[in-house]
């Protein structure tokens, strides 16, 4: 994994909400997606600055389509994780579980 | 469908990235809050919702460092690039710390906001002036009394009439007096506060009339038809604005007024906005010289200056002083530029101590915020230190501190706008003078706000931009710790003894003020006006035409209130003790001066005061002088008298008499009007119409020789005649004074 393609906690949530969220992923059902998982609800600002992030970084990748009278006619955009994205995310699993590994007796529950 | 908010979603449309990304937010957005007004939901938490995240996305973009170019905007000049930068630093940090930042945003939206008050009443006083075009052509001409006790005494209306045929400096020679009169409508009257102004009045005050015409030379020359000329309020609140007001008539007193016009709105300016309507005046060469009941004003004509037109005035007052000795000896006359008028001859040090204050508000809270932005300046040490590292200058670190402090006092004054504004509305509501009233949040409040979110930042920036000009930026690199060295430092020391000593100089002078005015009114007036009920009743000419039937309804209103269950004594007065009307008038005493002299030596202060025979009795009331006897048995419904005697100075040499004189008959129109309509005729009238008991006018105006009055001399009877009542009472003394005269001579 380069440096740059780094990825934050939160890119990481994102990303994986995308993946969860299959075709359809809009950005309210990714944000959503990543509040159920979590139990928190991400602010607006930091979520869609955090997918502009993963887009100037070429990890995900998004269309546009027309959009529906409840919005007014304005485009709705949906994600796609792309194969970078992809690859950074298994790279970033790996070496969590690697981090992760061998600790269990200490961070395992009591 | 419902809408979002127009303005947040507006500002959403100037903040996120241009092109469909952009827009795509803003159709969740919306997507979102169709879902949330669904249901019949009332509208207001939606769009507080949408408000909050238009908000919040705002700041999130705002202070989101920029990872790559805008591809659809052009590229900026570096020094709005680094404007934009300070500006997105200056957000983060507003992010970073809200507690200081909020504290220094409410401290300064308080200060501000109460600067903004006080520089209202200096507006009203200073800036808004007068209603008269060309203020400086325009003078006021006084009748000043060479003993100086009244140096803006007014002026009787054969010697306007002299003084306009005479001068040649002057033009538009016009007078007016203020008062009551009854509108009837329907056989129910009502009262209107009127202003008797001669043709040429609006002429030399440069005002038009919105509608119609004001008045004309023509209207006030004997046996013209009557006319009237409304006030815009009066206009507008009674009549709806409706533009048939110009033509309709008016009864008002015995006479029926054809209206004729609506005079501007810029009319009402202190006490002008009081007037309903203008009404001719018609001034005889015939009238008593001696009753000075008119107010004078006049236009410069071309070329003429201040000082010429003075001396001109003043030789005529000679002249005149000459060919009437009687009435005019002793008087001069004064020329008072009109722009003068408002306040006092000493106002501008009223003013000039109100500002003072000011200026010491705002330096409080430029201290205060000046050491939290100082402290705060030296929590980011080691950040403006790797900035400087990279090749900041101190300059650009500066000016990042300044455009930080910009920001905050923007939102400040933002906030001390409404602030101010509720401030004034609860003055008003306290507070039933007029000049309350007037008082408005408009462009000059606007600027001095705008001025002030300017100055405070250069101000409360300047100690800390110091402080970095003069740290070491190694020695903080080098320092252990991410945030920097907090350590004590000089600059803070100053600011905050500088703070303490400014608030104690302000809390000192706001303490003696209040001590003051708390001993004002602490002053024993010897005035019981527990359990006291106060209310003013006005007879007119028109129901009443003679003076019989006034006194016969004044009486008889008198004996129903007295059969009143509750009511204990129920008694009426023309003029409230220490409140009411009076006026003063010298008298020479060439006889009798050593008793003179011994009654000065036994009190300054010879009171007598005559109410209502017999009633004084219920009130254990103790006269100094004399006793109740078939003498006053025989007054029925006199006012109070109070002689007052002094020495004669100021270089005259012979003893002199002053008489405070309050009118012993008073005038129909001010009666009460029994069985007619007594209700106030707006809330201000109301407030007004209740007792005041403004004894820090009665101690400054009874004192002889700089001592107060002894306050057994005098007891509430009826309390509560309106100021206009006062005024019109003032104006109408002048009538009885030879025969008063005759009788403080027989006391004597």
């Amino acid at each position: 994994m380069g440096g740059r393609n780094f990825l934050g906690e939160f890119e990481q949530r994102v990303l994986l909400a995308i993946l969860r969220c299959g075709d359809g992923a809009h950005p309210i059902e990714v944000r959503r997606e990543v509040m159920r998982a979590t139990g928190h609800e991400p602010s607006r600002g930091a979520f869609y600055t955090t997918l502009d992030r993963l887009d100037a970084k070429q990890l995900v990748r998004w269309t546009t389509e027309a959009g529906a009278e409840k919005r007014d006619g304005l485009p709705q955009r949906t994600f796609v994780v792309t194969p970078e994205g992809l690859r950074a995310l298994r790279a970033s699993r790996k070496a969590l579980l690697e981090l992760w590994s061998g600790l269990d007796g200490i961070l395992s529950e009591q | 469908m419902n809408q979002p908010p127009r303005l947040a979603d507006w500002l959403l449309s100037r903040v996120l990235p241009l092109g469909k990304r952009g827009e795509s937010i803003r159709g969740d957005l919306r997507e979102e809050y169709r879902a949330m007004c669904g249901g019949g939901r009332p509208l207001g938490l939606p769009n507080l919702w949408y408000w909050h995240q238009a908000l919040r996305l705002t700041l999130r973009y705002l202070t989101e460092p920029s990872r790559t170019p805008a591809l659809s905007t052009p590229r900026r000049s570096p020094m709005l690039h680094d404007l934009t930068s300070d500006l997105r630093s200056a957000l983060r940090l507003f992010r970073r710390t809200p507690g200081t930042s909020s504290l220094i945003v409410v401290t300064l939206a308080l200060a501000i906001g109460a600067a903004t008050i006080g520089f209202a009443f200096a507006d009203l006083a200073l800036f808004r002036g007068l209603p008269v075009d060309d203020p400086s052509r325009v003078v006021s001409v006084f009748a000043a009394d060479t003993h100086g006790a009244q140096s803006r005494g007014r002026v009787s209306g054969p010697d306007y009439l002299d003084y306009r045929d005479r001068s040649q400096t002057l033009e538009r020679v016009s007078a007016f007096r203020q008062g009551r009169a009854a509108l009837i409508v329907d056989g129910h009257s009502r009262t209107l506060t009127v202003s008797w102004a001669t043709g040429d009045f609006f002429r030399a005050m440069g005002q038009p009339a919105v509608q119609g015409r004001t008045l004309a030379n023509a209207d006030d020359a004997p046996g013209a038809p009557p006319v009237a000329v409304l006030s815009h309020r009066y206009w507008q609140e009674e009549l709806a604005g409706r533009p048939d007001a110009v033509g309709r008539s008016m009864q008002i007193g015995r006479a029926n007024y054809t209206v004729v016009g609506v005079v501007t709105p810029a009319m009402e300016v202190g006490n002008l906005a009081e007037i309903d309507v203008w009404l001719p005046l018609q001034i005889t060469a015939a009238g008593a010289r001696d009753v000075r009941d008119l107010r004078f004003v006049a236009r410069l004509r071309d070329g003429v200056t201040f000082a010429s037109a003075a001396a001109e005035l003043a030789a005529i007052g000679d002249a005149l002083a000459t060919q009437y000795p009687e009435s005019n000896a002793g008087w001069r006359v004064r020329l008072v530029p009109i722009s003068d008028l408002m306040g006092g001859d000493n106002f501008w040090v009223v003013i000039a101590l109100f500002l003072f204050s000011i200026g010491l508000l705002i330096a409080i809270a430029t201290a205060n915020v000046s050491n939290l932005v100082m402290v705060r300046a030296v929590a980011r040490q080691r950040e403006l230190a790797v900035r400087a590292a990279l090749g900041a200058r101190s300059g650009r670190l500066v000016r990042q501190l300044v455009i930080e402090g910009l920001m905050l006092s923007t939102v400040a004054a933002a906030l001390a706008v409404p602030a101010a504004w509720l401030g004034l509305q609860v003055i008003a509501s306290l507070s039933p003078d007029p000049v309350f009233h007037q008082l408005v949040i408009d462009a000059h409040e606007f600027s001095f706000v705008a001025a002030l979110a300017l100055l405070c930042p250069l101000i409360f920036s300047v100690a800390p931009a110091r402080t970095l000009a003069r740290t070491d930026m190694r020695q903080v690199l080098a320092a252990t710790g991410s945030r920097g060295s907090t350590a004590p430092m000089r600059g803070r020391d100053v600011l905050v003894v500088a703070q303490v000593a400014l608030a104690v100089i302000l809390l000192t002078a706001s303490s003696l003020a209040l001590r003051s005015v708390r001993q004002v009114f602490a002053t024993p007036t010897g005035l019981d006006t527990s359990r006291v009920l106060v209310f003013t009743l006005d007879f007119n000419d028109a129901q009443y035409p003679a003076e019989e039937q006034s006194r016969a309804a004044a009486l008889a209103t008198r004996e129903a209130l007295s059969r009143v269950a509750g009511v204990d004594i129920s008694t009426m007065l023309t003029a409230l003790p220490i409140l009411g009307a009076e006026g003063i008038a010298p008298i020479t005493v060439d006889h009798d001066v050593p008793r003179l002299q011994r009654l000065l030596a036994s009190s300054p202060i010879h009171a007598r005061r005559r109410i209502e025979a017999g009633r004084d009795h219920h009130r254990g009331h103790r006269r100094r002088r004399g006793r109740p006897g078939p003498q006053d048995a025989r007054r029925r419904l006199v006012g109070v008298e109070r002689v007052e005697c002094r020495r004669g100075e100021r270089g005259r040499g012979e003893p002199l008499l002053w008489r405070r004189q309050r009118r012993d008959r008073p005038p129909p129109d001010v009666f009460p009007r029994a069985g007619l309509d007594h209700r106030p005729r707006c809330r201000r009238d109301q407030r007004r119409g209740r007792p005041r008991h403004d004894r820090g006018r009665a101690a400054a105006r009874v004192g002889l020789d700089g001592r107060a009055a002894p306050a057994r001399d005098l007891r509430p009877e009826v309390t509560g005649r309106s100021r206009r009542a006062r005024e019109r009472g003032a104006s109408r003394r002048g009538g009885h004074r030879a025969r008063r005269a005759d009788r403080v001579s027989r006391d004597l």
